[in-house]
């Protein structure tokens, strides 16, 4: 993915790489929404935060890391701020999809549903941590997006395993 | 918890991926609402200003006198400048270059304004000042009053200029010059 940290010579040039990059990725970022907010129009709102959040270090973001390692990132940061503002009234627009993964109720969604209850009791970087370490990320990984050591991220994690045991057994 | 738990969570997660797949979810509109936003967000902080200023130009008009006015003119001039250029500019996406001397010429004109607007804020003062001292001849009671006006200028002066660096500056200045930014292109790099 060599448009990241390139220079774009025309404003269209570097929007279609933006559109390319977040359609790529569409996935990520719409799990970490999901997994941080309460019903579809906050994920929404989410959504746009963080697309807004990614169009602004677009330019900046050198390659230094992998770009879903950056994107994963923002995403997170997103979330956790917009939690943490909660919030300011943005206009958004509504997602392109025709499921709706907080009210379906098929088997599959039920599934998710139940990955989300499991998820969303843990704390706001806890949930960012279990998440990466689901997704088969290296420790050293999660640390770099997380921004603590790889040794925080094992103790943290055992903790984490220890928190869900004690869920599940309630 | 059991391995076999955290499993199912992985899975769980699985069919999450799996049925996003088959899902846009991203809009064009979406997409261009992100690429605008940090715009669009400076365009209504200036329409509000527009209005406000409008709404209280009588009232401006009736306690400060015809240079007052002329002055919230000026700022009601400035804001739309600035509004209706910075809409014109960023409606359609441009060539980068044209991108950015619109931008630089859009903060040249608005900072030499702005500093235009000040002095003649500042000076409103001190000429209704001179004017009271010509009228009413230069008596001890005359030059009191001067002097008061002198101090209420200086006043309202550093109140203005406090105001508009920390507040009307950063909105419209940084703004821009952060979308400049954003795009890399620094003025000597054009054309």
């Amino acid at each position: 993915m060599r448009l990241i940290g390139k220079r774009f010579k025309t404003m269209k040039e570097k929007e279609k790489a933006f559109s390319d990059l977040v359609k790529r990725h569409k996935n990520t970022i719409f799990t970490v929404c999901y997994l941080f907010s309460k019903d579809q129009e906050e994920a929404n709102d989410l959504f746009q935060e963080t697309l807004i959040n990614l169009w602004r270090g677009f330019d900046s973001f050198q390659g230094k890391c992998d770009v879903k390692t950056w994107i994963w990132r923002v995403s997170f940061n997103t979330c956790l701020t917009f939690e943490r503002k909660k919030k300011r009234h943005v206009e958004t627009v509504p997602f392109n999809m025709d499921i709706n993964l907080f009210t379906d109720t098929d088997d599959d969604t039920k599934q998710i549903q139940q990955l989300y209850r499991r998820i969303n009791k843990l704390g706001m970087v806890d949930r960012a941590i279990i998440l990466l370490w689901l997704e088969n990320l290296s420790y050293e990984e999660i640390g770099q997006i997380i921004g603590i050591s790889t040794k925080n991220v094992s103790v943290k994690l055992v903790r984490i395993r220890e928190q869900l045991k004690k869920m599940s057994n309630d | 918890m059991e391995n076999n738990e955290l499993e199912e969570m992985r899975a769980q997660l699985d069919v999450l991926n799996k049925k996003l797949e088959g899902e846009a979810i991203v809009s064009e509109t979406m997409l261009s609402n992100a690429t605008k936003k940090s715009v669009s967000k400076m365009q209504r902080r200036l329409l509000i200003r527009i209005i406000v200023a409008i709404v209280l130009s009588p009232l401006v008009f009736t306690f400060g006198g015809l240079w007052i006015l002329i002055w919230c003119l000026g700022v009601i001039a400035l804001n739309l400048y600035v509004y209706l250029k910075t809409k014109k500019t960023y409606a359609e996406p441009l060539d980068v270059a044209d991108f950015t001397s619109q931008t630089h010429k859009i903060i040249k004109t608005y900072k030499r304004t702005r500093k235009i607007l000040f002095i003649f804020f500042s000076a409103s003062f001190l000429a209704l000042g001179i004017f009271l001292l010509l009228v009413t001849g230069f008596s001890a009671q005359a030059f009191s009053r001067f002097f008061i006006i002198l101090i209420f200028a200086i006043f309202s002066s550093v109140i203005y200029f406090v105001v508009e660096e920390v507040f009307v500056k950063p909105d419209v200045e940084l703004t821009l010059e952060q979308v400049l930014h954003d795009l890399e292109v620094q003025p000597n790099e054009q054309a």
